[in-house]
């Protein structure tokens, strides 16, 4: 206990030497301000892929109305309407769009053709493409959606008035038959392993924005690996010489704390702010463990590169590894082995499965018995 | 002249120095990397069911008319070669979710298929532990859409025709015609390819993804290589600088000097992971179309072709560098315009997944005329002059930049 207050005092006076530095401190400044543009530019249009709309004829009432749907409806296909055939078919060979959906002249009357099965040979919609790939065929299952409903109406009202009805129905009748059943809304709910979280705000399903929590949870991480070679730097100037006892064995995981808690600090902030936020206790407890973890994890890392040259060799090979292994822009499976080396991995997990938090308890347990293990007296690594 | 010529043989001696202590953990990490590669390689080519997206079933799976539906959604030719659905119970799903071994599961309520008969739809909860936005939950989320769309739209006709029926007094037609109509839906979703009329144009004179990608990994490896550099180029104090230009030593020389070593340890950094890399590529046989059959001398000449781009990329590392007076400030500088440049260029999602302004932002940043070269150079014709161009009055800018922020940093202190 008596150690506390001394252990405040390097604390602060670590903190105070690291943020007399502006640059470091308009750095950080620098993450939300970067994460709001992010905000901003997601807001325009964008999509996995460019597809085309074309109509045979401008004055097609109902292909008009299917191009309306497709432009208004968010999606992660980006639509834009192109007057010409020839110019749409040629963005596409130059791989300047993915597709074009040609939508035929007389869309509804083919619809009718379609669904009353009297002539099923013209197609209702012609499809450009380079090459079929998976991404396309799922657009072209947007498209069928698009198109259900008006094919839906065709086959009953077609069905009713040709198979059914002894006398003429009026099309009024049968839409207002139609709509009376009053199915509506999907039979599909998204939820996380803990039911009670709330969406990420914008970022909930935007794939643009997806990464953010995975980008700023590594800069935590660097902002421990940059201590570590500051630490480094230090050591090898001969500046913990003046400190009684070189600071205590406590003082290398002090060191690289405050930087992390500053970097952990901002991002918070940014996660307020942008509300890529869960809850106050989730968000800080699992924020606290992911601090404790970067000291950790840094700290073993400086122990076993022993030098200043090949820690800044590892960094940039990590992070590469990192972005790569942990979800932060893709989940994969079958590396366990390596991704459960990293913190950032159980950081990740854990924010919408809080039945990881256990698996992090014990990777810290695990991390900081290494550590203590590659300190140890008379180990090689112990300097 | 002679105070330049000095000044650069020593900042050469200086990064050479170095070069083993980077090279030699870069060359491990490497090492790990391709074998890692070669993991994926075996398991992605071991067999095709590992590349599927697996979601758990759990719930009640007893109704046959849901196994039916299951069974067609699993065989639809858009996700046959993506998702496969696997019955589990809901502890075990939770488990094997927990262990990252599933991307999600969907709980199906009990009597989910009459609840859907009597058009009082029960929802299907699909749960999953990691981020919405993924891009595997944005695809199933949009599949699930167009799933829900057809269901709902085919029950509101259902529900309509068997009200017109009693509307007319021709209730002794309804099941008969209850199967027909669902047999005609049936028919329509079965033959929705009929819908439309494919034409292809042939591929385009543009890169396949892997090629791409290739380039992309290439240009942010040398954009990550300058948190490396940073111990040894970050300058804490002007001193020595401030020394040698009250000796004569122009900033210009400095600079240029500096610029030189750090060129010096990026081009034997790249060149050498680069070498291991492509030699990684061959023995993985990882296919990228634009190499195909293509010797590993073809393969070398692209790696030298990237040289003009490791040039700009030092020249811009130089910059930044420049810019702050401490490792802390540089590796985190280093990491943020890292993660910009390369989010806003394409490195991490491809371009054309981006939206318009940041798609027109990144012709001009250093990251994004690199990958623009380099795919110009894979596809073989040697990266277009206008790029060229580009790339050298970026790095004139930078280095001159960097110059002006020498000057100004000396003055103040």
């Amino acid at each position: 206990m008596r150690h506390f207050p001394k252990g405040f005092l390097f604390f602060f006076l670590l903190n105070k030497r690291l943020t007399k530095k502006y640059s470091f401190l308009i750095i950080l400044g620098m993450v939300p301000l970067l994460v709001a543009g992010l905000f901003l530019a997601a807001r325009e249009d964008s999509g996995v892929l460019h597809i085309l709309l074309c109509q045979e004829n401008q004055e097609d009432l109902l292909s008009e109305q299917v191009i309306r749907e497709l432009l208004e409806k968010d999606s992660i296909l980006r639509f834009s309407r192109e007057a010409s055939k020839a110019a749409a078919c040629e963005e596409v060979r130059s791989g300047r769009a993915d597709a074009v959906w040609i939508f035929s002249d007389g869309l509804q009357e083919g619809v009718d053709n379609y669904t009353s099965y009297r002539e099923r040979e013209e197609a209702l919609v012609t499809v450009v493409e380079r090459e079929d790939t998976v991404f396309l065929q799922l657009a072209r299952e947007r498209l069928y959606s698009v198109l259900y409903p008006h094919l839906s109406f065709g086959l009953f009202q077609n069905y009713i008035s040709l198979e059914l009805a002894e006398e003429e129905v009026s099309q009024e009748e049968l839409r207002a038959e139609y709509q009376m059943a009053e199915v509506e809304g999907s039979i599909f709910q998204f939820s996380y392993r803990n039911s009670q979280d709330a969406v990420d705000g914008q970022a909930d399903g935007n794939y643009l924005l997806a990464p953010l929590r995975g980008l700023l949870a590594l800069l935590v991480l660097l902002c421990g690996l940059t201590a570590s070679l500051y630490f480094q730097q230090d050591r090898e100037a001969g500046l913990f010489l003046r400190l009684p006892g070189g600071g205590g064995k406590l003082f290398p995981y002090l060191y690289h704390m405050t930087a992390v808690v500053d970097a952990a600090a901002v991002v918070l902030l940014t996660f307020y702010v942008t509300r890529i936020w869960i809850s106050w206790g989730r968000e800080l407890l699992l924020m606290a463990l992911y601090c404790v973890a970067c000291v950790g994890f840094c700290n073993l890392l400086r122990k076993l590169c022993k030098t200043i040259q090949r820690l800044a060799t590892c960094i940039p090979i990590l992070l590469l590894a990192m972005t790569v292994l942990c979800p932060v822009f893709i989940s994969l499976k079958h590396f366990f082995m390596v991704q459960c080396l990293f913190p950032a991995f159980y950081y990740l997990h854990a924010v919408h499965n809080t039945y990881f938090v256990k698996y992090f308890l014990v990777y810290l347990a695990v991390l900081y018995a290494v550590d203590f293990l590659v300190g140890r007296p008379g180990s090689e690594y112990q300097k | 002249m002679e105070n330049f010529g000095k000044y650069f043989r020593v900042q050469i001696k200086r990064a050479a120095k170095s070069l083993p202590a980077v090279l030699f953990p870069a060359l491990l990490l490497m090492g790990i990397a391709v074998l890692l590669g070669r993991m994926i390689w075996s398991i992605s080519e071991g067999s095709a069911d590992k590349q599927k997206v697996q979601i758990a079933l759990v719930g009640d799976l007893s109704d046959p008319y849901l196994k039916l539906g299951m069974y067609a959604l699993e065989n639809l030719d858009s996700i046959h070669f993506t998702v496969e659905f696997l019955p589990m119970a809901e502890e075990e799903a939770q488990r094997e979710l927990d262990l990252g071994r599933i991307t999600a599961y969907a709980r199906i309520p009990e009597g989910l298929v009459e609840s859907i008969m009597w058009g009082e739809n029960k929802k299907v909860t699909y749960v999953t532990s990691g981020n919405s936005g993924e891009m595997v939950s944005v695809l199933i989320r949009e599949l699930m859409e167009t799933v829900s769309t057809l269901l709902v739209e085919s029950q509101n006709s259902v529900y309509g025709m068997q009200r017109f029926l009693e509307n007319h007094g021709l209730e002794d037609r309804m099941w008969e015609a209850t199967e027909e109509i669902n047999l005609r839906y049936f028919d329509l979703f079965l033959n929705r390819t009929e819908l439309y009329k494919m034409e292809f144009t042939g591929i385009s004179n543009e890169l396949s993804l892997p090629g791409y990608y290739l380039c992309a990994m290439m240009v942010l490896f040398l954009m990550l290589w300058g948190i490396a550099a940073c111990p040894l180029f970050v300058k804490g104090d002007l001193a020595f600088q401030k020394l040698l230009r009250a000796r004569g030593q122009s900033l210009w020389a400095q600079v240029m000097g500096e610029y030189a070593a750090c060129l010096f340890l990026m081009l034997a950094s790249f060149l050498i992971i680069g070498g291991i890399l492509l030699a990684g590529i061959r023995y993985l046989q990882v296919p990228i179309p634009e190499w195909e059959g293509a010797s590993q001398e073809e393969q070398l000449v692209f790696l030298l072709q990237a040289v003009p781009v490791a040039a700009l990329m030092a020249a811009f590392q130089m910059l930044l560098f420049e810019l702050v007076s401490g490792i802390v400030s540089g590796v985190l500088l280093q990491f943020i315009s890292t993660v910009c440049l390369g989010y806003v260029s394409g490195c991490f999602y491809p371009v054309s997944f981006l939206p318009e302004g940041m798609r027109r932002a990144s012709a001009f940043l250093p990251s994004g005329i690199s990958i623009r070269y380099l795919d110009g150079c894979m596809l073989g014709n040697g990266g277009s002059p206008g790029e060229l161009l580009w790339i050298i009055l970026s790095l004139l800018l930078f280095l001159g930049l960097t110059i002006l922020v020498r000057g100004r940093r000396l003055r103040a202190a």
